[in-house]
Formats: structure tokens, C-alpha cells, sequence
């Protein structure tokens, strides 16, 4: 996967001195940045006026009087939002207060209202950042003006076998289409909000970061739907999901011919393998997945709201979280990598492994190798709609542990639910410090291969969220031994 | 930004033209400062001509209401932009200030 095919682009950086009278400079700037590159100028405006209170702050507050400071601010621009980031060398604050559920700071309220997420980071040596995300503001599907049909189930309106179907690549004009397809067959269920969005989609697929595969009838219509998104352009394995058929042309094999055809469309593309996450409040999905050929590696327990955009539509009252189970499959020929598993989990992780059959050299690492850069890199993707958090270790610095309590405190403030958290097996350092990430409440739950520039641990955390074992339906006998596990690791640690 | 000023009927009609933010906020202090040291409590500030505010000419505004209050003064606001109006609803300050829609009403309700 080429990252040249990603639209995510630093538009411009500036490093400004902490003084009041340069500040119509960033301002400016931000404004004009923002313009030229389509955004509105209500959304102008707030971006702006988060900018001015974030930069303020750090005029006002991080250096004495006197002292020449200085601070930085870069402009990115990537496929669904503006992102702002604004770093400083100066005085430590709390950075907590941002995030604040009931704060009397105005300049709080005001960067608040004016941003769909702020986040704020310690860097060290290296100062403190915030960064101010403004999503574009794209239309929900909900508002066009043909709303969809309602719900299509019954048999009777099953379209004659003798109709022809045809598979191919979507392309992003068509997401109004798709959008209607997913309502049709899920309502406002479906976990992947972007789709309700079909600018955002559109922009999505642009970027490069999700490739689909469609079924059309002899109208060119879509009744049909298989989707690939990548996490980030690096990315050596895609998700396959938003997997869709219309009910009147179900029976015919429409998923899996989609399927195969995606393998092969993104094997292509250098991508190595597709994971998957399918429901547990059935087995058919996992059925499917096993018949595919692909691999149990785990399960992610109370993973899903059952009302993510439907919470915040009020179309449904929230219940419990449903747990979805891990599938890898290999897409282009394996290659042979050297894992250092947890000592813990070794036999597990090995079962998991020989079921898979990737190839790979299984080390136990030796705990007095610590070898640690100076600063941790935790990648952090946040879902307000899901209450959920994907974190990826991509490097272990000697603040790491300080790192993710603080990302994890931040994290429960803002209340999220689950933490997903994806540790490199490529590097020993996983294997000794998972005991002590253990002991944050973080447990087992599976093995995601290829998935962080080799194979990743993947654990979770669970804020106090309510999960019974009893509601989640096991297709396979291996897959039953996976999810005992899980259950019995959730036990342990969240007692 | 712009201060223009008239009294009318014993009330001061501050106008200002421009952005209200953390760097020119000082002039409209140093305005209402100015105004209040030479002994006018009652001031209308029309806003007509302001496209943004930031929390800076908010604090400004807020102290300056505050000290006339003390001295049995007030100060009344008028014609917000509906971007203006927005910051002023989210900072809660709607229920701090008498707001009108055309500083004539302000000045007539003094």
C-alpha cells in the first residue's frame, strides 16, 4: 500500500514567539489555511477561535515574563477533519482541566464547543501539546431528502434467480447508494459510522484508507457490499467489513465471491492479510468467516455498543455491550517473523499460532534486556460514538508505563467504556512489561498478526462496563478454548 | 478594532467594529477604564459591527459589568451577530447581560 495514495497532509507550521502581539499572525493563518482548503466559515471560525484560546493559554501561562519563549503550531489536514497542534517548551500545567466534565473556564468552554475532540499529551523534555480536531461537516444520509425504504425481510421478495449480478471495485460517487443499502439491511446499527455519512465514506475511499467491492443487479443498483479499511496508510492488514447483502438477493453466495474478490484486489495492493470482527449474538458471521478459511485469534469482550450513532439518535435504549470475535486470513504468501511472547500467555499465544499456521520463530524474551528508547510512541485512535479507544504501541520509551496510565486516566475521564490496546510481539519489551500492564487492569484477549509492522498482543480494558459470558454464541471448539481463556484472564483482572 | 463612543441622555454608547480578541481586547478595557473614571456608569455597547469574540473580550466585557454594578451602574449590550451570540450562550453569559436587538431599545430601557 502506497502512502503517496493518502490524503493526509501537513499544510503548514509555524514557530511563533509567546507574545501576545504575534498572535493575530496564527490566527490569520489558521483562517486562511482552513479556507483555501474548503471548509466552511462557520467551521473557520470555530477552528480559529480553539486555536486563539489554546495559544493564549500558552502565552499567558507557560513562560515567565521576560523569558523567550516559543511555541508551535502546525495545520494538518487529513480525510475527515482539520487537526491543530499547538506544543510548547514552557511551564508544566494541567492538562487535565481540559477535559474536565464540568470546568468555569470560559476558554475551556468556548475551545470545547468549538472542536469535536481536543486531546492533550505530556511530551516529556519535549514540553506538552494540544491538538484541536474539527470534523468537516459532512451530511448524514439521515438528511437526504428521499428517506430510505423501510426494512426488506421476507422471502416472497426475493428477486428471480434469473436476475444477473455483477461484482466490482465502488467507486466514491456511489456511497449515497451504499449508505441506503446499510440502512436497509442494519437500520442505524452498524458500527462503522462513517457509512452513514457518504461524503466522509467518499472521502475515506479517496484517501485510500478503504477499498470496496460491490454486487450491482442488471440496473447497476448496489445489493451488495464487502469493505476494506485500513487504521493508518502503514497498515499491512485491513479490516474486512461493512459486509452487506441486500435480503432479496440473499442465498445466492453473494459474501463470499465478494470476498474473494477483495483478497485478491488487496493482495495486490501489498496488503498481507484481512482481519475480521464478527458479532457474537449469533454464530452465522463467525460460520462464514470459518468457511472463508479464516483463523479465530481472539475476542474482543463487550467490544460494541448496540447503539453507537442510534445512542445519539435516542432510537434505541442502551444495553449491554456485544463481544466480537477475532478472525485473521491470509491474503498474499506468509513470511517468517521471530515473536517474543509473554511468558504468561505463552501456551495459549502457541495454540493460537499453530491453528493459524503462520509461520514464526517463538522466543520467551529474557527479562534483564530491557532495552528502551527515551521517549514511548502510543498511537491513540478515540471513538466518542463507541465509547471505545484503539491504542497502538509503536515504541517503548522509559516514560512508557507513566505514558499509558495517563493516556488511560484521560481516557476513563472523557468515559470511555473499552480501551483496546495492541503491543508490538517483535519487540521483548512486550513480553516483560506485559505483567506490569496486567496489573493496570489491561488482560489478554488475543493475537492480531501483521498488524503493528509485524504480529501484535492485543489486550483490553473494560471501565467498568457489565459483561456476561453467558450472552456470547461460540461457533467453533477452538474458537470455545480462545474465549474461556479470555473469560477467565477478564476475571482475574477485574476483580 | 474600532472604538467609536456618543452619550446620549446620560448613556454612553460604546460602538466597536472589528474582532474582539485576546490582542485588541486591552482597548475596549482601557475604553471602559476611561469612561468609568470620569464618572459615567451607564453604557450601552453595540456590537453590530463585531464578526468574532473570543473569551478575552468576554472577560473584558464581564469585569467591566461587574465594577458598574458595584457602583450602581450597568452595562447593556446590543446587536449581536449570531456568530457573537453563540460564544455568548456557551459561555452562559446570556443570563449575565441584558441583551436587545438594536441599541435603541438599550438605551431606552435605562
Amino acid at each position: 500500500m502506497s502512502p503517496a495514495t493518502v490524503d493526509r497532509e501537513t499544510l503548514a507550521s509555524l514557530k511563533v514567539k509567546a507574545e501576545l502581539k504575534l498572535l493575530p499572525i496564527v490566527l490569520r493563518t489558521v483562517r486562511d489555511v482552513a479556507s483555501s482548503y474548503g471548509l466552511d466559515e462557520s467551521s473557520v471560525r470555530d477552528l480559529e477561535l480553539a486555536t486563539e484560546e489554546a495559544c493564549h493559554n500558552v502565552i499567558e501561562h507557560a513562560y515567565e515574563p521576560g523569558e523567550h519563549g516559543y511555541y508551535k503550531v502546525k495545520i494538518h489536514r487529513e480525510p475527515t477533519c482539520f487537526r491543530i497542534t499547538i506544543r510548547d517548551q514552557g511551564m508544566p500545567f494541567n492538562l487535565q482541566r481540559l477535559n474536565e466534565d464540568k470546568t468555569s473556564d470560559i476558554g475551556v468552554k468556548l475551545m470545547r464547543a468549538c472542536t469535536d475532540e481536543i486531546k492533550s499529551k505530556y511530551l516529556g523534555k519535549k514540553g506538552k501539546m494540544v491538538e484541536l480536531i474539527k470534523n468537516f461537516p459532512f451530511e448524514s444520509v439521515n438528511e437526504f431528502k428521499s428517506p430510505p425504504v423501510n426494512s426488506i425481510s421476507s422471502k416472497e421478495n426475493l428477486a428471480p434467480q434469473s436476475e444477473k449480478i455483477d461484482l466490482r471495485l465502488m467507486r466514491p460517487d456511489e456511497t449515497v447508494s451504499l449508505a441506503k443499502l446499510i440502512y436497509r439491511v442494519y437500520g442505524y446499527t452498524y458500527p462503522h459510522e462513517e457509512i452513514y455519512y457518504p461524503e466522509k465514506f467518499a472521502s475515506l475511499m479517496k484517501s485510500g484508507l478503504v477499498t470496496s467491492c460491490v454486487a450491482v443487479d442488471e440496473q447497476d443498483e448496489i445489493v451488495g457490499h464487502l469493505g476494506v479499511f485500513l487504521e493508518t496508510p502503514e497498515d499491512h492488514v485491513g479490516e474486512s467489513a461493512l459486509a452487506a447483502v441486500d435480503p432479496r438477493y440473499r442465498g445466492r453466495g453473494l459474501f463470499p465471491k465478494m470476498k474473494k474478490m477483495m483478497m485478491e484486489e488487496v493482495a495486490a495492493k501489498g496488503i498481507l492479510g484481512l482481519y475480521s470482527r464478527a458479532v457474537t449474538v449469533h454464530v452465522a458471521s463467525q460460520k462464514s468467516n470459518v468457511k472463508m478459511g479464516a483463523k479465530e485469534t481472539g475476542f474482543v469482550l463487550a467490544h460494541s455498543p448496540p447503539t453507537a450513532i442510534y445512542k445519539k439518535m435516542k432510537t434505541e435504549e442502551a444495553k449491554i455491550r456485544r463481544t466480537v470475535a477475532l478472525f485473521y486470513v491470509l491474503v498474499a504468501p506468509d513470511q517468517e517473523q521471530t515473536v517474543f511472547l509473554p511468558y504468561k500467555h505463552q501456551h495459549m499465544l502457541r495454540k493460537i499460532y499453530k491453528h493459524t499456521g503462520l509461520k514464526r520463530i517463538l522466543k520467551i524474551a529474557d527479562p534483564d534486556k530491557v532495552n528502551l528508547a527515551p521517549h514511548s510512541d502510543i498511537y491513540s485512535h478515540f471513538l466518542p460514538e463507541m465509547a471505545s479507544a484503539f491504542l497502538r504501541v509503536n515504541q517503548y520509551g522509559t516514560d512508557f508505563m507513566d505514558e499509558l496510565k495517563l493516556q488511560t486516566k484521560d481516557l476513563k475521564e472523557k468515559k470511555v467504556e473499552l480501551i483496546v490496546l495492541d503491543l508490538p510481539l517483535k519487540d521483548p519489551n512486550t513480553a516483560i512489561l506485559c505483567p506490569l500492564i496486567e496489573k493496570m487492569g489491561f488482560f489478554f484477549c488475543g493475537l492480531m498478526p501483521e498488524y503493528l509492522d509485524g504480529d501484535a498482543l492485543r489486550l483490553q480494558y473494560l471501565n467498568n462496563v457489565a459483561f456476561d459470558p453467558e450472552n456470547v454464541d461460540v461457533y467453533s471448539e477452538f474458537a470455545k478454548d480462545i474465549f474461556n481463556y479470555i473469560v477467565q484472564e477478564w476475571k482475574t483482572h477485574s476483580s | 478594532m474600532n472604538i467609536t463612543e456618543e452619550s446620549v441622555n446620560e448613556v454612553e454608547i460604546i460602538c466597536l467594529k472589528g474582532r474582539l480578541d485576546a490582542y485588541n481586547s486591552n482597548l475596549l478595557e482601557n475604553k471602559f477604564n476611561e469612561l468609568i473614571d470620569s464618572g459615567k456608569l451607564n453604557m450601552v455597547v453595540d456590537l453590530a459591527g463585531v464578526d468574532y469574540i473570543s473569551s478575552s473580550g468576554l472577560r473584558v466585557m464581564l469585569s467591566s459589568l461587574k465594577k458598574l454594578n458595584k457602583l450602581g451602574g450597568n452595562l447593556k449590550l446590543s446587536s449581536l451577530q449570531p456568530y457573537v451570540q453563540e460564544v455568548f450562550e456557551i459561555a452562559g453569559f446570556t443570563q449575565l447581560f441584558a441583551i436587545y436587538a438594536k441599541k435603541e431599545e438599550a438605551m431606552a430601557s435605562f
